[in-house]
């Protein structure tokens, strides 16, 4: 058995050799339609994580603590009065990584030329440092508010209509929780670029404390929570909305914030496994070709061969060495060459910054880092196998059909 | 007992249409083991068709073939590739070489469907290589050797698992006079030494000659049974 299946597997080597450009040029179909699968799906998945992780660090987090009024109304006086009794809930959960305390207040800010609308927010530097690495999307200036927290940090979108730069004074105008206007004076410490169209085209980053002096509360208006693993979102918030009893206070997951962030990832998801379909029909038809010429060219010989003894699933088994080590091969160069490209653009990136302000309006950086998951491998391996069991198996049928020993009958 | 028994055999081709014909005719034949048989008649006489039957590359339409009293036209599809591997060894008119091996591994495939050892297949290859004289060109491939050479590969893969019915087909037809008698004389000793029983067609006298017993068919009708 042992010897036999040896044999047929060393029939099904030289069969390629026989047919070497054919074959190499199924390979080569699989491998490159495998690199560009790969190249496209950890490139798409880069940007939905750019996307999503932009979003999640500088806006909402995973999860968002609010008060129940303040998304829908936006008034400062609907804040979280006591954010110690949440945040000590949240000292104490593994699976978050980190949280922060934000003020949001809507206001208007004014140079000596431009006035415009502005989103002022109030943050602790140090925590966001840590939180939402803010520290590195500084384009210019310096990641202070100054000591007497007269700085301000501005967007650098807000920055250009504004015509403001780095050193400059910027007047803020806004409510108060007694709904009275109160001004303040900043200077323009750094320009920052997000993209989060919310900070970049909209927001002013000021003191936490100098804006709940500036609105008259004490409380904040959000508290940001990173999960360690943002699939844990819908677990920690069903815990959390069973621990925080106060009925003002609401816990959104970043998929009820941003649905359409959610779906984008949805979609992402889907074209993923469309491309893979698509891989699955190419190689599947490439194979086909391949495959029928060379079972009935070879009728005769498949005949000889069950004439003197060969049993058809023997035959079977070595038409599917001959598929498989094609479409293997194809998918082994493929793996490695575009796991290659992916590697490579996971390391370093790919420079598009050229588009940079296109990509930022939908909130991505113009440096796009590929991602590189297990999945793409093995789907891609379901996929080619596949598709040469199903490709092979229709030649067989019609080998079956036709015959085979009747063929030699015919010639002997 | 018979090695071989072949009672009332029938086969039309294309049965029902408007070209059915009659390839034989309720065929009756007993053969015993170690016999050297040829069967002979003029073309169209149903002497592949009978070759064809007894080796179960076909059906017949009527009757049974028995060999060793096993009906052999009874067994399913992988009981027949079983079959044809462990008792007959086929001698075809067009040689029949599997083109992507070499002699060698033409003349051990049979040998490795029924799982003997590589060390078994060397040592037997050689041992027949040699007494057909084919034992220099091993590692040739089919398509560089001549008519001649090719149906001593040939002969030489259907005795090399030692089967116990050799069934060649106008073994000669493709052979000049000089290679014809060589493989003859070839056969005969094969069936004398190894004790195989050799069933052959052909139309040639000088071949027929050569046969212990001649079976002479003419439309599908055994007309003589000569031994000799």
């Amino acid at each position: 058995m042992f010897s036999s299946t040896k044999l047929h597997f060393k029939m099904a080597l030289l069969q390629i050799k026989r047919r070497k450009r054919r074959a190499v040029l199924i390979a080569l179909m699989i491998s490159l339609s495998l690199v560009g699968l790969l190249f496209m799906e950890g490139m798409y998945d880069g940007m939905m994580v750019q996307i999503t992780q932009n979003s999640i660090k500088t806006g909402s987090g995973t999860l968002s603590v609010e008060h129940k009024n303040f998304r829908s109304d936006n008034n400062i006086k609907y804040n979280i009065q006591n954010p110690d009794n949440i945040t000590k809930l949240l000292d104490h959960k593994e699976e978050i990584s980190s949280y922060v305390l934000r003020i949001s207040q809507r206001g208007l800010i004014a140079t000596a030329g431009y006035s415009k609308g502005v989103n002022v927010i109030g943050v602790d530097l140090t925590k966001e440092e840590e939180h939402a690495d803010l520290k590195n999307f500084l384009t210019k200036g310096e990641y202070t508010f100054d000591k007497r927290s007269r700085g301000a940090i501005i967007g650098y979108r807000l920055a250009r209509k504004l015509k403001v730069d780095v050193g400059k004074k910027v007047i803020i105008t806004m409510q108060d929780n007694t709904n009275e206007v109160v001004s303040a004076a900043f200077k323009i410490r750094a320009i920052i670029k997000t993209n989060n169209m919310n900070i970049d085209e909209y927001g002013l980053l000021v003191d936490m404390k100098r804006l709940q002096a500036l609105t008259g509360i004490n409380g904040v208006t959000q508290i940001s929570i990173l999960l360690h693993k943002r699939n844990l979102d819908a677990s920690v918030l069903h815990e959390l909305r069973s621990e925080i009893l106060d009925e003002q206070i609401v816990i959104y997951s970043y998929k009820e914030l941003y649905p359409s962030l959610h779906e984008s990832e949805m979609m992402m998801q889907t074209y993923n496994k469309i491309s893979t379909i698509f891989i699955f029909v190419v190689a599947s038809l490439g194979i086909f070709g391949v495959v029928m010429v060379s079972v009935l060219e070879r009728v005769r010989e498949f005949g000889i061969m069950m004439a003197i003894g060969t049993e058809f699933k023997e035959i079977v088994r070595l038409v599917m060495y001959e598929s498989l080590l094609i479409t293997m091969s194809g998918y082994i160069i493929g793996a490695l060459l575009g796991g290659s490209l992916l590697w490579y653009f996971k390391e370093y990136g790919l420079n598009l910054s050229g588009f940079s302000d296109a990509f930022a309006i939908f909130g991505m950086d113009s440096n796009i880092y590929a991602v590189m998951k297990e999945e793409y491998f093995t789907n891609s391996f379901i996929s080619v196998l596949l598709a040469t069991l199903v490709a092979t198996l229709i030649p067989l049928i019609t080998l079956k059909r036709r015959n085979p020993i009747k063929s030699i009958n015919e010639q002997t | 007992m018979n090695f071989l028994t072949i009672t009332n055999l029938t086969k039309i081709f294309n049965e029902g249409s408007e070209s059915q014909s009659s390839a034989l005719k309720g065929v009756s034949l007993e053969i015993k083991k170690e016999e050297f048989v040829v069967i002979s008649g003029p073309s169209g006489s149903g002497k592949s068709t009978l070759l064809n039957l007894i080796g179960a590359l076909d059906n017949p339409t009527s009757g049974t073939v028995a060999l060793e009293d096993k009906a052999i036209h009874m067994l399913n599809e992988s009981e027949l590739a079983r079959f044809r591997r462990e008792y007959i060894g086929f001698v075809f008119q067009a040689y029949n070489l599997i083109p992507i091996l070499t002699v060698k591994e033409n003349i051990e495939y049979v040998m490795h469907l029924l799982g003997y050892s590589q060390q078994e297949c060397d040592t037997r290859v050689m041992e027949i290589a040699k007494a057909l004289d084919i034992d220099t060109y091993l590692n040739k491939l089919p398509d560089h050797l001549s008519g001649g050479q090719q149906q001593r590969v040939a002969v030489a893969r259907a005795v090399a698992s030692k089967p116990k019915l050799i069934l060649a087909d106008e073994p000669t037809a493709n052979l000049d006079t000089k290679n014809g008698e060589n493989l003859m004389e070839l056969m005969r000793k094969l069936n004398e030494e190894e004790k195989i029983t050799v069933i052959f067609s052909s139309h040639d006298p000088l071949v027929i000659a050569k046969a212990k017993r001649s079976i002479v068919l003419r439309d599908g009708v055994v007309v003589e049974d000569t031994h000799r």
